[in-house]
């Protein structure tokens, strides 16, 4: 409905997290993948630190992460060390999964905000 | 039942589609490279990880749902074609447009980017530059040869070019506001998102339909106030309001700065108001251009209301009711889109 309606994101976030998964379980995954995985990360990082120097050629998934990234310090970290190729990858990548998977949905938000939020909006 | 099996019962429905009759033919197509595709995730099973089959799976099931709808003859044909057209004006690659005939009273439009998926995680399989981009559209079955009630759906494309652009959320990456109290800054973040997705899509609405945008969604949402997911009915209608009339107002400038920051085309109105006099006589309407046929829905949808006011047309006798109105007007509209569209290919034959 028009006031109820959005597309459905099946496709924002959810390659990403298929290779978090297969990561944090220790899985192999193809050459491309861990390419795409990486580009996905730094990406994010740099819209995070210059959004405006960065938005126009980012890959959506990495407009996408980069949201979660800035309000959840927890996953910055998770992520610059899968970044980095740390040895506790799989580790990293099982924490960045939780946080990517415990995030606000406005659909299943019980309460209202307050008069002051929505007049700040 | 395993990823395995439903694999295969997909592939028989896919194979099956392939060698059916389509509105659109390019379904065919579709249906057969992802009956192929299919095949090799079967042959292929242990070459990929067993959580890529199962998403791979579950994106098959999902694109179904797109496919098989696409058969169906309760599409709202006429605002298809016209959403068809403004969808072009955004996205550059093919993007297949399926319907959805709903029993109840919604829209909406959902996007699939299962091609994508294929590319990017099947990599054994070639997709050889095949990357469509799959639209459904969905509406009330009721108003399939309704066009001038489906003014909603233009507001469903914008949350699709929002969604394939991610024109919100950069909007909120390059501009937010402090925290106010009482909200987690995530929670502040997401808000923002939330609002700023619907007032995008109504502003890509204005673009085509101008001010019955805020009509269709007074008339479905008179009274709605903030909540976590919309922003209150009034204070969409000012920002639609005041783009229209062009005067400044922040929340169109913080999105037109996320397009221009996403290289993207700025919103602007891109329709001109045909003159829809000539439904007086019950005529259908002579549209002369693309921005005419945006236009018409703005002009059908004034002209249906002010007769229901006034029944000031001929044609309305002293027992015609709002039915046979609204009919009369909705036919009138769908066969001048449907005139235009004849006329359109006509001319792609002969300069063929």
């Amino acid at each position: 409905m028009l006031a109820a309606m959005s597309p459905a994101k099946d496709g924002a976030l959810g390659t990403l997290k298929l290779i978090l998964q297969m990561e944090a379980a220790g899985q192999g995954y193809s050459r491309a993948l861990e390419d795409y995985l990486e580009a996905v990360i730094k990406q994010s990082l740099q819209l995070v630190e210059k959004p405006e120097a960065h938005a126009g050629e980012a890959l959506v998934e990495a407009l996408s992460l980069a949201l979660h990234v800035r309000s959840d310090d927890g996953l910055r970290q998770s992520l610059e060390s899968i970044l980095k190729g740390e040895v506790e990858k799989a580790a990293s990548a099982s924490a960045a999964l939780k946080s990517l998977e415990n995030r606000f949905d406005a659909r299943r938000e019980p309460t209202h905000f307050s008069s002051g939020v929505y007049s700040a909006l | 039942m395993t990823p395995a099996v439903n694999l295969h019962i997909l592939a028989a429905e896919f194979t099956q589609l392939s060698r059916s009759a389509f509105f659109e033919p390019a379904f065919q197509e579709f249906s057969a490279k992802t009956a192929e595709v299919i095949l090799h995730v079967l042959q292929n099973a242990k070459k990929y990880p067993e959580e890529v089959v199962r998403q791979f799976q579950e994106l098959t099931w999902n694109i179904l749902q797109f496919v098989s709808g696409s058969r169906s003859n309760d599409a709202p044909h006429e605002t298809q074609y016209v959403l068809r057209k403004a969808l072009k004006e955004w996205v550059s690659e093919d993007a297949l447009v399926s319907s959805a005939a709903l029993n109840g009273f919604e829209f909406f439009v959902n996007l699939a980017d299962f091609w994508e998926f294929v590319d990017h995680v099947i990599d054994g399989y070639d997709v050889d530059g095949y990357s469509p981009l799959v639209v459904r559209i969905g509406s009330p079955a009721a108003f399939r040869h309704r066009p001038v009630f489906c003014v909603p759906l233009f507001h469903e494309l914008g949350h699709f070019v929002d969604h394939n652009y991610k024109i919100s959320e950069a909007s909120v990456l390059l501009n937010l506001g402090p925290t106010p109290d009482g909200i987690s800054a995530e929670q502040w973040q997401n808000l923002n998102v939330q609002h700023r997705m619907e007032h995008f899509a109504d502003l890509f609405a204005a673009c085509y339909c101008g001010q019955a945008t805020n009509q269709s969604l007074f008339a479905i949402a008179p009274n709605h106030g903030d909540s976590p997911t919309h922003p209150a009915t009034d204070r969409r209608m000012k920002v639609v309001d005041d783009f229209l009339a062009g005067m400044p107002n922040p929340m169109v400038d913080l999105l037109q700065e996320a397009l221009k920051a996403r290289k993207q085309e700025p919103l602007k109105v891109r329709f001109v108001e045909p003159s829809v006099e000539c439904f007086n006589d019950v005529l259908t309407c002579k549209i002369g251009s693309v921005e005419e046929l945006y236009g018409i829905f703005l002009s059908s949808w004034g002209y249906l209301h002010t007769q229901l006011a006034d029944r000031s047309a001929p044609w309305i006798t002293l027992d015609a009711d709002a039915s046979t109105i609204e009919k009369t007007v909705n036919d009138l509209t769908g066969k001048s889109i449907r005139n235009y569209e004849i006329v359109e290919r006509w001319k792609n034959v002969t300069s063929d």
